[in-house]
């Protein structure tokens, strides 16, 4: 299944569009939908730590503007949000 | 040398002037505003520029849930700018 990933903040350097989509082979949940980024990060952007880290220490958000945890089932297709953590200015 | 670009002129600056106008009210009293001016410098590196983002569907949803809830424990009629 195909699940979209919405970038903000700092994610939005991971690609040239604000969105990028993963291809999942069986359902999983945030846990693998990070596990699935990474790998995808290292192939376009090798050894990249800075981006590498940004996804271990991100949010991420469902359709409903509701915050899902590690734990959260995705065995549907859909859009979800990685939100990098917050600077200050 | 520090720099400032505006990058969305289709959204109407909030002045304070309007900000204030908007939230005043005698059931309330207190009036309270966090303004503040870009740092040029940050952990000892200097800051050449800056960026905002925001997922506009969760600020606004967190939002109002801080909202309703300080009219919940305040009982209170309040306003809401965002």
């Amino acid at each position: 299944m195909k699940i979209k990933i919405e970038l903000f903040g700092a994610a939005r350097d991971f690609a040239n569009d604000n969105i990028l989509e993963l291809k999942i082979e069986n359902q999983t949940n945030i846990k693998g939908i990070r596990e699935n980024l990474l790998q995808w990060l290292q192939k376009k952007h090798p050894n990249n730590s800075t981006y590498s880290n940004i996804v271990k220490n991100s949010a991420f958000c469902d359709e409903n503007n509701e915050i899902v945890h590690d734990d959260y089932l995705v065995s549907k297709e859909q859009k979800l949000c990685i939100i990098p953590p917050i600077g200050g200015g | 040398m520090f720099h400032c670009d505006v990058v969305d002129v289709t959204k109407n600056k909030i002045t304070l002037e309007k900000a204030q106008a908007f939230i005043e009210s005698h059931k309330c009293g207190a009036s309270l505003f966090f303004i503040g001016t870009v740092r040029d410098n940050n952990n000892d590196k200097t800051v050449t520029g800056i960026t905002y983002d925001s997922h506009d569907g969760m600020v606004k949803k967190s939002f109002e849930e801080i909202f309703g809830e300080a009219t919940k424990h305040y009982n209170c009629s309040t306003q809401l700018l965002l």
